[in-house]
């Protein structure tokens, strides 16, 4: 069943580094402190590494699952479930791809209104923003690549920013390292893993890398980098903040960014914000270019058309999220869905996958 | 056909988000910046905000302007102050705020709260209390800018020179809302031209409950953070003064029998420098006295100074966070009852490096 695909249109396989960092580093950075802080206090740090090796052993399933099918999750569906119950699952995997596309690009906008604009509405914002995903969507799948790439190097001066609170921070906020349970780890995790989602899309955009099997080491340089950038930013934050202070903050990576100073500008913040649409730019594209690449697949529809349908639906869901606690609960929903499907559901179809072979060499 | 109807929708989207994505417009020519903002006590629930509004003369000289208005809420106050303005004021460039001794006994939780929940509030804007009322002192000019400026200068002056402890916005939250940790900030008072500062406000919670004296406040910055440029003076038996400057401290802090009720030693170093001396001579022995009274005052004022910390609950240096930093399982609550019972000792060792070009 696999779909040959031109020379032309696949990319270099050291590209899914930046595809891979690209996609994980996005909204959850602004407040990924939160999640974890609320459970586990200052051994948050150590949730991060235990959720960076996990991501890590997932990557290695998924490209376990890939080089031997050669195609992508629609296919690995298909050949594992048999054609109706495969195409069921993939359908129910791309409505969880559309429903983060939608969280990511509302949090964003909620943060704008929160930090900038008060008054600006929402739909004029994601409205723009979808047109201009459209735009780059359509270019292919090349454009959206070329797109991530440039959303990893161009913002990435921001990270001389989380040094900026060092010297207001007190790290003895640290000590005493391992002071929670197991449990309290592993439900921080759960609280948390979403923050570093983004690399199921792989499942996706496996079959356009050149020589995809040899792009497995790129794909664990990217998360490796996510996971040490994370890791920064929580530990910085941890001696930023009061535990007291920072159960209450919503946004810590942008209360962290009030502490700069600058002669030219006062509040920092309007330029980190601002630059923060770089990064979400190529999240979202990916995001919708993996759904409608798979519902094209499935059902052998044109892609420019399905796009449409699926930003239609993406800008009517985010204008319809209007309150803080909506989207916040809103936000929980797609968390809690999206833990369970990555970290439960692609290792699940890993086994199922595997065995399926066994069991056919056999028969 | 299709063709121009996509070019149709295009236009359509652009110019639609182009009329209705607006945000208000806010040029720096026609808003006012308060540069400083200060709260007075009028009755139970309503306070006084004073607003200092810079007025930016032709002659390129800086006048100041202040507008008062009394509200339950201090942004509503903002409102009201708005009505009296010509200009639209806003609060993104406050500097200093300021609460009267009797609404920080009060408590200023609530007045807080505004400005932590404002995202145009730098976190490293700087809170101080006033001894007397904070509508006075805002009143009067000082110097050649505007008093909001003026005093974010001199606090900032003091603070780097080492004379008043390190606080902003961020450091008197994060005490605020720590389970163990209380809060504390700088005291001033103006006196005839000039603001000048008294010591130090220590809370309870958002309450303002006692005054450290300036005597006190050498041992306090000693003992809260590692001074890099601290001054300190004494009197010797023999009625002679000595000035001792460009002081380095360092404190470390041993804690014993996390268990049970915790014993906290800290050892203080200090390093300095003698600018002044009224006595003859500086010879070895000389210095030696002073050195042992330096660090016998030391001991003396941390020692009284704990004891009124332990008396009144408070703990503004952090005693908890650092028995918490050193116990596993560490519960908040016992500690809290324990706390006036904690043995908590200072040791002082004062070296003298230099004495500066004669003997």
């Amino acid at each position: 069943m696999k779909t040959a695909i031109k020379n032309e249109f696949l990319v270099s396989p050291f590209l899914v580094f930046f595809l891979m960092h690209g996609m994980q580093y996005g909204v959850g950075v602004l407040g990924f402190q939160r999640d974890i802080v609320k459970f586990v206090g200052h051994d948050a740090w150590i949730s991060i590494l235990i959720i960076g090796i996990l991501v890590h052993i997932i990557i290695w399933m998924m490209y376990s699952m890939l080089n031997k099918d050669k195609g992508d999750l629609i296919t690995i569906h298909q050949r594992t479930f048999g054609k109706w119950l495969g195409n069921l699952l993939s359908l129910l995997f791309i409505v969880y791809v559309l429903a983060e596309s939608i969280t990511v690009l509302r949090s964003y906008i909620e943060i704008v209104q929160v930090w900038m604009f008060p008054l600006l509405k929402t739909w004029p914002f994601a409205l723009v923003f979808l047109l201009s995903v459209y735009y780059v969507v359509s270019g292919g799948f090349r454009i959206v690549t070329g797109v991530c790439f440039l959303s990893v190097l161009l913002p990435s001066y921001l990270i001389l920013t989380f040094f900026v609170p060092i010297p207001f921070s007190n790290f003895r906020n640290l000590l005493p390292i391992f002071d929670h349970s197991i449990y309290e780890i592993a439900k921080s995790i759960k609280g948390a893993a979403i923050s570093f989602s983004g690399f199921e899309y792989l499942l996706f955009y496996y079959s356009f890398i050149k020589r995809p099997a040899s792009s497995q080491k790129w794909a664990h340089y990217g998360n490796l980098v996510t996971i040490t950038l994370y890791l920064l930013v929580m530990i910085v934050t941890l001696g930023f903040f009061d535990q007291g202070y920072l159960k209450k903050v919503l946004w810590p990576t942008l209360m962290m960014w009030k502490i700069i100073e600058l002669p030219f500008v006062e509040r920092f913040e309007l330029i980190g914000v601002t630059s923060w649409v770089v990064v979400m730019l190529p999240i979202v594209c990916l995001m919708l270019w993996s759904a409608s690449r798979g519902i094209k697949e499935m059902f052998k529809l044109q892609q420019k058309k399905v796009l449409v349908f699926l930003l239609l639906i993406c800008f009517l869901i985010c204008c319809l999220l209007m309150e803080r606690e909506t989207i916040h609960q809103y936000n929980k929903w797609v968390a809690t869905v999206g833990f369970y499907t990555l970290f439960g559901y692609i290792p699940f179809l890993f086994v199922c996958y595997h065995l399926r072979f066994k069991v056919r060499k056999k028969g | 056909m299709k063709k121009k109807l996509k070019i149709a929708a295009v236009i359509i989207i652009i110019s639609s988000a182009y009329l209705f994505g607006r945000v208000q417009r806010q040029i720096l020519d026609d808003i006012n910046m308060t540069s400083a903002i200060g709260y007075d006590y009028v009755d139970k629930d309503t306070v006084k905000a004073t607003a200092v509004l810079p007025v930016y003369k032709p002659d390129q000289s800086v006048g100041n302007r202040t507008i008062t208005a009394s509200d339950e809420l201090s942004k509503k106050t903002l409102s009201k102050i708005n009505r009296q303005a010509a200009r639209q004021v806003v609060n993104g460039k406050t500097e200093v705020a300021l609460y009267s001794k009797k609404v920080a006994k009060q408590g200023i939780g609530g007045l807080v709260d505004s400005l932590q929940r404002d995202p145009s509030i730098s976190e490293r804007m700087m809170i101080v209390v006033v001894d007397g009322e904070a509508n006075e002192l805002l009143n009067k000019k000082y110097g050649d800018r505007d008093t909001g400026v003026y005093l974010s200068m001199l606090i900032e002056q003091n603070m780097k020179a080492g004379l008043v402890p390190k606080t902003n916005l961020h450091q008197f939250l994060n005490d605020y809302n720590s389970e163990l940790k209380d809060p504390f900030l700088p005291l001033i008072e103006q006196k005839n031209e000039d603001i000048y500062f008294k010591g130090i406000a220590l809370f309870k919670d958002d309450h303002y409950v006692k005054s450290l004296r300036q005597d006190q406040q050498f041992i306090f910055q000693a003992l809260s953070e590692n001074l890099r440029l601290g001054t300190y003076k004494l009197r010797l038996k023999n009625n002679e003064y000595a000035a001792i400057e460009n002081i380095n401290t360092k404190n470390s802090y041993r804690v014993q029998n996390v268990k049970g009720i915790p014993e906290i030693n800290i050892h203080v170093k200090v390093k300095g420098i003698i600018r002044e001396y009224t006595g003859r001579k500086t010879d070895e022995k000389e210095i030696n006295l002073i050195r042992k009274q330096v660090e016998k005052d030391l001991e003396h004022q941390a020692a009284a100074m704990i004891r009124t910390f332990q008396r009144l609950k408070i703990d503004p240096l952090g005693f908890g966070e650092q028995v918490r930093s050193r116990t596993r399982n560490f519960n908040d609550r016992k500690w809290l009852e324990h706390y006036s019972d904690v043995k908590i000792s200072v040791r002082a060792k004062v070296s003298i490096i230099e004495k500066g070009v004669v003997d």
